[in-house]
């Protein structure tokens, strides 16, 4: 296991070494001096030019990435252009926000996925699967606008129990923070938790019909024993490939909900920094992202590997 | 004679629903009676019945399988009616069931102990420590070496000969009285099959188990079982002791079965004889004896009424008219009289085919791996051979030995790596476009699988006049006569050509892929386990076909399989492959009776033969 994580390693490193080139040359290609837009339209060239020195943007290209590089091992961002206050507590908070509110919904996720998968894959009763496949239409095709719309309507306005929008952190204040947390986890697990679903269930089904499964009924197995022994560890390791590129999907996802819910996770912060083109929060916010997604796929590679031995192998 | 029989089958049916709402009728009043300790053989062709028996049995029937008559008593206790609980408690514990495919039937992301613990547990098991203890105990029961060491071992790391011993250590686990077994052998080489087959004799003499052993494989029932049951069309046409039904067959559907089993002692040049027709369509309903489409001996009343499984002499009992009415009028006569010949198997005849011309194709020590740099496997290893026009030389090796890369190679499929192919005396090796097409034209491939090689979308016609398309022969318009003189000439109705392959049966396709490689006339016939798919009935006719085909067109074959029997009646000469090596090369009947090769001598060994042959007269013409 160790040697695959070492075989894996350095292409990761290379993607993200890769991927910091990329955002650097792309938010520079960009149109729009970031200290003319700091400056105002009424600045004097030489307030530009002070500004532009004061945030290193004389230097050569190469020198000012090298420069970044060198800040993000230290961790010291500097501070942000137009909002105010440092790129890295500003990333910091959001970042607290949005990976609570994608934990939330992760957990959804799999707890909704695993139920709808294995209720539909093995459920005899009509009327449950019938249900199952009904929620799973709707959680796929209704928007999460909608859903988020409607959850707010049930339970905050309708039922009264639980809040409509804002955040409380889940650590400072578990009991409140929890209430906070809820729909808009909720919001954003559905659509994902019914794709999981529907995996789930199709690879159960497929490993049900297999040959070994037959082997098992014949030894005499329960039927029980045979989902969770022969079939579940079968369906698995594609779901939990599956799950990985959800992950994306929540991190994207979580933008919009954030919206809905009023929620101050890394979104809204996307959102103001592009709006006031602060350029050095854009461009570290992108990497952040690249480097999460690099490391939920590893993680995934590294649980399918886990999984299913012929991988590590290999 | 007087022990209660431990398992005692009685009328049973079974019935699948068909995609169309009608009903097969798969297994039809099958009764026999199994004895503790007792070995019986199911024997009979691919649809006869035989896995969806088994199954039944254990009250596995797949799909919209279901038990819609009879009784499935194991001591005493009716199987066909019991609950779900009583069945789980008779799985594994009382009948056990191995699997024919091994590849398959272990899950592959559980190590093979997780596999017998997960059984061990569901009888009862519940010390962790004793159950690994009783896993090593197994795994060295059914031999495989450092038995704690694999027992962390997944099915990938073990051969597919070890996985089958898994699968028996598994269904030995609990301690079952009765052992299923459904092909055990079919997916392995001979010599792996001759271990398993020991493996299961000695295990059903030691432990006590009764053995219900499923082949196709006469030469597996001779070998491995005291009393045989015959299928046919899903019903039992014979069962009597194997040693009695194997020489001296009452019905006739086993004499033409035993008749077209190629025997290894046969020498080269005897004609196999095959079964004319094809099995009943179970989806149709059955009036009369089920055989009686296809029997040389059928009397008018075989058409209107079923033949009751009755005495047909000694212990044996057939379905059969003929056969029981001779019975008793031998028993009229007294003990010694019985000598009216039951359904006599017709006598092997020699195939009259002239001596090989001049040498065509020639391989001077080809070479070829596969693989990537980290691992390289190789396939062919110096490997030479000469055919002559009308010349059969076979090529038999085990699974992985390098034979199909040989074909291919040959048929300029894949390139070689090495050595020199020579066409008529001309280098081959590496043609360019033009030749290319040349050499692809007068050498063309049988493929083994005759479902897969054919493209389901085209039309049997269009699948034939592929190659006559490709290499441009004929004008459009006399293709279509040129189409059904082939289909003619491989025995088919040359209406065949407008229909799609699904609707023909294995041993037709396969005579469909046979007239698409004649269609462009080539010299060399190139057949890669072209009846390795097929029933021995059907392997007969296409083995027929082709030698008829050979002595008529002059056609140079090579011709592959893994049964060293087959190879050595339609061969002139045969070479031995092994690790992509040939390890012997010989006069076809010389090999086999005189095999040099440690390596030959150890398939010949492995082969297991049905019943000693009668004598063949010699042939005609040299
Ligand atoms: N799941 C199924 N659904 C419908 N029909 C089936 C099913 N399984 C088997 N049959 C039919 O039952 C009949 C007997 O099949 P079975 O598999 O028992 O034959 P077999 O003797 O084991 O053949 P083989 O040698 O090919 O294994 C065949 O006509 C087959 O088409
Ligand atoms: S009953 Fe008639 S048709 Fe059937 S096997 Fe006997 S002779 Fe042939
Ligand atoms: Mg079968």
């Amino acid at each position: 296991m160790r040697g695959y994580l070492l075989r894996r390693l350095p292409s990761a490193l290379l993607v993200l070494l890769a991927a910091s080139f990329l955002v650097f040359a792309v938010l520079r290609l960009v149109p729009g001096d970031p200290a003319a837009v700091l400056a105002g339209p009424d600045a004097s060239p030489e307030t530009e030019a002070a500004i532009r020195a004061r945030l290193g943007l004389d230097a050569p290209l190469p020198t000012q990435y090298v420069r970044w590089l060198g800040d993000l091992l230290t961790g010291d961002l500097g501070p942000s252009y137009a909002i105010g206050g440092r790129t890295a507590d500003l990333i910091g908070d959001g970042l607290g926000a949005t990976v609570e509110l994608t934990l939330g919904a992760l957990l959804f996720v799999v707890v909704l996925g695993a139920a709808f998968g294995i209720l539909g894959a093995t459920a005899r009763n009509r009327w449950v699967l019938g249900t199952v496949r009904v929620l799973t239409t709707g959680a796929l095709a209704v928007p999460p606008f909608v859903t988020g719309v409607l959850l707010v309507l049930l339970f905050s306005v309708l039922l009264g129990v639980l809040p409509p929008g804002g955040r409380v952190p889940l650590l400072a204040a578990p009991d409140l923070g929890v209430q906070y947390l809820l729909l808009p986890s909720l919001c954003l697990a559905l659509p994902s938790a019914a794709v999981l679903g529907r995996y789930l269930k199709d690879g159960i089904e497929r490993a049900l019909a297999e040959d070994y499964v037959r082997t098992a009924t014949a030894a005499g197995i329960t039927p029980r024993r045979i989902l969770r022994r022969h079939a579940l560890p079968n369906a698995l390791p594609p779901v939990v490939t599956l799950l990985g590129m959800q992950t994306g999907h929540l991190l994207g996802g979580a933008v919009l909900v954030e919206a809905i819910f009023a929620w101050p996770g890394l979104g809204q912060l996307a959102e103001q920094a592009l709006v006031r083109r602060d350029y050095p929060v854009v461009r570290d916010l992108l990497l952040l992202l690249v480097t999460v997604f690099v490391l939920v796929q590893l993680l995934t590679d590294l649980v399918h590997a886990w999984l299913d031995p012929r991988i590590r192998w290999e | 004679m007087t022990t209660p029989p431990l398992l005692e089958v009685r009328g049973l049916d079974v019935e699948f629903t068909t995609p169309d709402g009608g009903t097969l009728h798969a297994v039809r009043d099958v009764s026999f009676t199994l004895r503790r300790g007792e070995t019986l053989a199911v024997v009979g062709e691919s649809g006869s019945g035989k896995s969806t028996t088994a199954l039944a049995l254990l009250r596995m029937l797949p799909g919209t399988g279901r038990i819609s008559g009879g009784t499935v008593r194991l001591d005493g206790e009716d199987l066909a009616t019991a609950g779900e609980d009583r069945l789980r408690a008779v799985r594994g514990a009382r009948i056990g069931m191995v699997f024919q495919d091994p590849m398959t039937a272990l899950n592959p992301v559980l190590t093979v102990g997780r596999h017998l613990d997960e059984v061990l547990r569901a009888h009862g098991g519940t010390d962790k420590r004793a159950r690994r203890a009783r896993a090593v105990e197994l795994l060295r029961l059914v031999g495989i070496p450092d038995p704690e060491r694999r027992l962390d071992d997944h099915p990938h790391q073990f051969s597919g000969g070890q996985r089958q011993r898994v699968l028996i250590a598994m269904a030995l686990a609990g301690e079952p009285d009765v052992l299923l077994a459904d092909e055990p052998t079919t997916a392995l080489d001979a010599t792996v099959q001759d271990q398993i087959l020991t493996l299961l004799g000695e295990l059903t003499r030691t432990t006590g188990t009764a053995l219900v052993l499923i082949t196709h494989n006469m030469g597996v029932v001779a070998r491995s079982c005291a009393r045989v049951l015959v299928l046919y069309g899903g019903t039992v046409v014979e069962d009597g002791p194997t040693a009695e039904v194997l020489t001296r067959p009452r019905h006739p559907y086993t004499a033409g079965l035993l008749a077209a089993v190629p025997r290894l002692s046969a020498p080269s040049g005897t004609r196999l004889t095959g079964i004319p027709g094809t099995p009943p369509d179970l989806s149709l309903p059955l009036t009369g004896c089920a055989f009686a489409a296809r029997c040389a001996l059928a009397e008018d009343r075989c058409h209107t009424a079923a033949p009751p499984l009755a005495d047909a002499g000694g212990t044996v009992r057939a379905a059969c008219f003929p056969a029981a009415e001779r019975a008793a009028r031998a028993a009229l006569a007294g003990p010694d009289e019985d000598t009216e010949p039951p359904a006599a198997p017709p006598v092997p005849a020699r195939i009259d085919r002239p001596a090989p011309g001049r040498v065509v194709l020639t391989a001077e020590s080809l070479s070829k791996t596969y693989g990537s740099r980290r691992r390289r496997f190789t396939a062919l290893d110096g490997v030479s051979l000469t055919l002559a026009a009308g010349e059969t030389l076979g090529i038999v090796g085990e699974s992985g030995s390098g034979k199909s890369t040989l074909a291919r190679v040959l048929a300029h499929a894949h390139p070689a790596d090495g050595g020199r192919i020579l066409l008529d005396g001309r280098d081959v090796t590496r043609p360019g476009r033009a030749e290319l097409h040349a050499v692809r034209r007068r050498v063309q491939m049988v493929f083994q699988d005759p479902y897969a090689s054919l493209n389901p979308r085209m039309t049997v016609g269009e699948i034939v006049a592929e190659p006559l398309r490709a290499f441009a022969i004929g004008a459009p318009g006399e293709r279509a006569d040129r189409v059904a003189e082939l289909l003619r000439l491989v025995g088919l109705d040359p209406a065949a050509a407008d229909r799609h392959p699904r609707s023909f049966s294995g041993g037709q396709r396969q005579r469909i892929g046979i007239a698409r490689a004649l269609a462009p006339e080539p010299d060399v016939l190139i057949c890669d386990e072209p009846v390795s798919a097929l029933d021995v009935s059907v392997q007969a006719q296409i083995v027929g076909l082709l030698t008829d085909l050979q002595r008529d067109l002059g056609l140079a074959l090579v011709f592959i399989a893994h049964d060293l029997a087959v190879v050595r009646q339609v061969s002139h000469r045969i070479a031995v492959m092994h690790d992509g090596r040939i390890v012997e090369t010989g006069g076809a009947d010389e090999l086999c009776e005189h095999p040099r090769d440690p390596y030959t001598r150890a398939l010949l060994a492995a082969a297991p033969e049905p019943v000693p042959v009668r004598r063949v007269p010699e042939a005609v013409s040299a």
